[in-house]
């Protein structure tokens, strides 16, 4: 269960996290300098306290790699074995510890860029991933077992250590390519922003409608879930030798969840092809967007309600014969969590295009010039892109020493090149003549979604094998 | 004609278009299982005709294999070709080409520019800082020229990053066309010249290596749940018409041999039916013993005692493993006892006789599974990886930046210098840099 220290050191800095984004948010709307040196300060000691948490996290795991290998052995460590032994285990090993670190290298590229280049937005948006993540991590799994033999190499440190870096310094050029996209006012009007933001949170819904699912049945499906000694299991059965685990579809949800698409596209549509004025919105267009804004509200809201309240869940003998743990069943948040975070991040950039589009001359003249958040998502992308090459090559000379073949298209690898291939997409629109500018900042955008279905998309199944498993209920 | 197609592989445009292209492909191919066969995925989608059309024509259960995909590789690796045919030399024209004066319809070109007075010493030195030492300089009558640059070689990383590129996209189809997979399963203290290979279309065949190579060694570690956490074989090459072993290595999952260009990886491993030999620590009680390794059944002889491991229990009531051990009487057993692999000392604390046996663990006679390869654009492969950086280093880090001092007598017996700086890449900090030498001339002379 928890691992106590390690634990501690990850609230602590969850909590400096938190603290950080309310200041930078106080400094938005009073401009005071010292707030925002309080927060970089908050933030670096949020850092410092995740930092002890990893080594002690590290610590942690190699106590049960060297207990797991003294058994398996009879043998005693000592000296240069014992450490060689000891340190094998570095704290990203399954998803908990993933996320964790992460977290951590937003909260190190996003610290760079404010003290660099003093983007006042960047901060908000980057710890807010931050806490979200966190969010996210403290609902999976964070029991340490040792690792498997084709884990146990070294390349694993430096191809690990790259990739969480270029994903951080991928999102937080998302996150600056987004605010050129604001800031542009003569080329990219409100209307465009905002159907932007409508259309993308329209496609997440339809992800979270498991695509035909919710248009054929009108129902929202979550996995069923039963509390055994405090924790949450995940119902299911066993199928051609493999887990599947079982959906039930989410009372309310599911008319909710197609309203809020609908409504997310037609508006959409509205403002791209309907709306003549290219500044403003007008006072019917923007209470619509809010009306939107708050209907995604009230459906997070609801399956967040869900999830704490729904208990007792019953199905017909037919059905419930062949799963797993037996009743009392429900649903929690763990039952979708990923799902949680997909509306999250829907939200979010909702309500940040909102404020945009609600006071756009105070957003536009907090934000420095375009050159500025032109050349700084220029600079996390250059980053981004070595480093994922640095993830690439390394990963195939890892799966050359560990299984035999540099490179076989599964879909982690596919997805990492998929990754690689929309940032050299980046660098090379910069020089296109009709792409430079806008086009690229909307192609760094896009870059974070990429880095998400890459990343969690590919580690939770959405492609792939996973796929159908996930449709199959 | 033919003008026009290179042109059209030249444009920037195509490159964006094949890499968008590129994803999308990438992207239907995570979402088809690509470990599936064409049987398998035909089986799935039946019901469909649409559906099993498009599986047969755009081969969507190997897609990174399949003509299309090819397609969009080859337009990539020609884009890149010709890019780089059409580039290079203007670039190099443009490194190697003479400077020209900063006169004022120069001057027009650039973005960092200043025009400062100063007096004749100041101006001096001025110019020093900002051209360093040992610039390029012309006379035109009173007015002077000044140039200077540095890391123009900057300007071929990208080239580099291309060249190692197109390697990587040739070895690695090479590799795929020419390269050999295949596995080898060999029983401990034997040996095989022959490799199973999976061929077009599934079918399987026999692969010869041209030398031997025999397993005498397997050993596998197990966690006490039983899940292994580590096996190695010793591994021996044998040539033909050679009687010594010309290769020895110890193979383990990540640590293979390699040998006449094939490579042999620990892959997986399966018990032989047949004999278990037992190991197992036995010595006067309290006192450390020997190990030995014996067959089940087989007498030994320690101290006064003769004793013999019986049998082999997996799982002795929930706790591990355990060995029966009889102890004998002449040629009778007299008494039998069990020894446990996870409590090393059950015998010396719990039976306490006059000595004490310990189970150290099972010594199984196994098949090693190896899997054998042969790739022959690997080092091409490995090379591109290695410019690829190497480009990468020489285009971030060296910075092509040139800069340009004019200098000539104003009014009062003054100096009017003018100093404007281009750059290939970091705008930002070249202009940091720009600003700074401005800055030490404002201090000397007056700003105009």
């Amino acid at each position: 269960m928890a691992s106590l220290h390690s634990g501690y050191f990850f609230n602590a800095c969850a909590f400096a996290y938190a603290l950080a984004l309310f200041m930078h948010i106080a400094f938005l709307v009073k401009d005071r300098p010292w707030l925002r040196r309080a927060a970089v300060t908050t933030t670096a000691l949020g850092l410092i306290a995740q930092s002890l948490g990893l080594v002690m996290r590290w610590m942690e795991a190699g106590a049960v790699e060297v207990a797991a290998f003294e058994r398996a052995t009879a043998l005693k460590l000592s000296g240069l074995n014992y450490l060689l032994v000891f340190i094998q285990h570095p704290p990203w090993s399954n998803l908990y510890e993933i996320l964790v670190y992460m977290a951590y290298g937003v909260v190190v590229v996003s610290l760079v860029s404010e003290v660099k280049w003093k983007i006042r937005f960047a901060s908000i948006m980057a710890l807010l991933l931050t806490l979200l993540i966190f969010g996210l991590a403290s609902l999976s799994d964070d029991t340490i077992k040792p690792l498997v033999p084709a884990l146990k190499s070294w390349w694993i440190m430096i191809h690990v250590i790259s990739a969480s870096i270029a994903y951080a310094a991928g999102t937080v050029a998302a996150f600056i390519c987004l605010f050129y996209l604001f800031k542009a006012e003569s080329k990219v009007p409100l209307k465009s922003l905002a159907s932007g933001a409508l259309f993308l949170s329209g496609i997440l819904y339809v992800l979270l409608g498991r695509g035909t699912t919710l248009w054929t049945t009108l129902e929202y499906k979550v996995k069923l879930v039963r509390t055994m000694a405090d924790q949450d299991v995940v119902v299911g059965s066993v199928v051609n030798e493999q887990f599947v685990p079982y959906f039930v579809a989410s009372p309310g949800i599911g008319p909710l969840l197609m309203l809020a698409t609908l409504f997310c596209f037609g508006l959409g549509l509205w403002f791209r092809f309907g709306l003549k004025n290219e500044q403003a919105l007008g006072s019917a267009g923007l209470g619509l967007y809010w009306l939107c804004v708050t209907v995604s509200l009230a459906l997070c809201a609801l399956i967040v309600a869900n999830g704490l309240f729904t208990d007792n869940i019953t199905l017909p003998s037919e059905l419930s014969s062949g799963l797993m743990p037996p009743p009392p069943w429900r649903l929690s948040l763990r039952s979708n969590v990923w799902d949680l975070g997909v509306l999250a991040i829907a939200l979010c950039s909702m309500v940040a295009v909102g404020l945009v589009l609600t006071f756009p001359r105070s957003v536009r003249e907090r934000l420095p010039s375009l050159s500025v958040l032109d050349g700084a998502a220029h600079n996390c992308i250059l980053v981004a892109f070595t480093l994922m090459a640095v993830v690439l090559t390394t990963g195939a000379l890892w799966a050359h020493y560990a299984w035999g073949r540099y490179w076989a298209w599964d879909p982690k690898e596919t997805g990492a090149l998929i990754i690689w291939l929309t940032y050299a997409l980046y660098l090379h629109s910069r020089m296109t003549k009709n792409l430079a500018g806008v086009g690229s900042a909307v192609i760094g955008v896009c870059g974070f979604f990429v880095i998400l279905a890459g990343f969690l998309g590919v580690n939770l199944g959405f492609f792939a094998n996973g796929l159908h498993s996930y449709g199959s209920t | 004609m033919y003008a026009a197609v290179f042109k059209f592989f030249c444009s920037l445009r195509l490159t964006a278009a094949i890499l968008v292209s590129l994803v999308t492909a990438s992207v239907a191919g995570m979402f088809f299982d690509q470990t599936l066969s064409l049987g398998e995925h035909l089986a799935k989608a039946k019901s469909s005709p649409i559906m099993t059309s498009a599986l047969l024509f755009f081969e969507l259960n190997d897609v990174f294999h399949s003509w299309w995909y090819s397609i969009l590789v080859l337009l990539l690796a020609l884009n890149l070709i010709a890019c780089s045919i059409e580039r290079l030399p203007r670039i190099w024209v443009d490194i190697h080409k003479p400077w020209e004066p900063l006169d004022d319809h120069a001057l027009l070109g650039f973005k960092l520019k200043r025009t400062l007075t100063m007096t004749p010493s100041e101006a001096e030195q001025f110019v020093s800082a900002a051209v360093g030492a040992k610039p390029k300089s012309k006379d035109d009558g009173a007015t002077r020229y000044y140039f200077s640059e540095r890391n123009k070689y900057g300007r071929l990383g990208v080239y580099i990053i291309h060249i190692a590129l197109l390697l990587i996209m040739y070895g690695a189809t090479a590799s795929t066309i020419l390269s050999i997979d295949g596995v080898m399963s060999i029983p401990e203290r034997s040996g095989s010249r022959f490799v199973q290979v999976r061929g077009p279309g599934g079918l399987g065949y026999s692969h010869d290596l041209g030398f031997e190579v025999r397993c005498t060694d397997f050993r596998l570690r197990t966690f006490v749940d039983g899940s292994p956490l580590a096996f190695e074989s010793d591994l021996e090459v044998f040539e033909k018409g050679r009687a010594q072993a010309v290769v020895k290595k110890t193979i383990r999952v990540n640590d293979p041999l390699e040998h006449r260009g094939y490579t042999f990886y620990q892959a997986s491993y399966q018990p032989l039916s047949g004999e278990h030999r037992v190991e197992l620590r036995i010595g006067e009680h309290g006192k450390e013993g020997d190990t030995y390794v014996v067959p089940l059944r087989q007498r030994l002889a320690v101290a006064d005692q003769v004793l013999s491991p019986e049998d082999v229990v997996d799982d002795f009531g929930g706790l591990g493993p355990a060995v029966k051990i009889a102890a004998y009487d002449g040629d009778t057993p007299k008494t039998s006892f069990y020894v446990f692999r996870n409590y090393p000392n059950f015998d010396s604390e719990v039976r306490r006789g006059t000595v004490d046996v310990s189970f150290q663990g099972i010594d199984q006679a196994f098949q090693t599974g190896i899997s054998v390869r042969k790739s022959p654009g690997l080092s091409l492969v490995f090379l591109g990886f290695f410019l690829f950086f190497l480009g990468i280093f020489v285009a971030f880090c060296f910075n092509h930046v040139r800069t340009y001092v004019r200098s000539r007598p104003s009014t009062n017996g003054e100096q009017e210098v003018t100093i404007a700086m281009w750059s290939r890449r970091h705008p930002q900090a070249v202009a940091n840099e720009f600003w700074a030498i401005v800055k030490k001339g404002e201090d000397h002379g007056i700003p105009t």
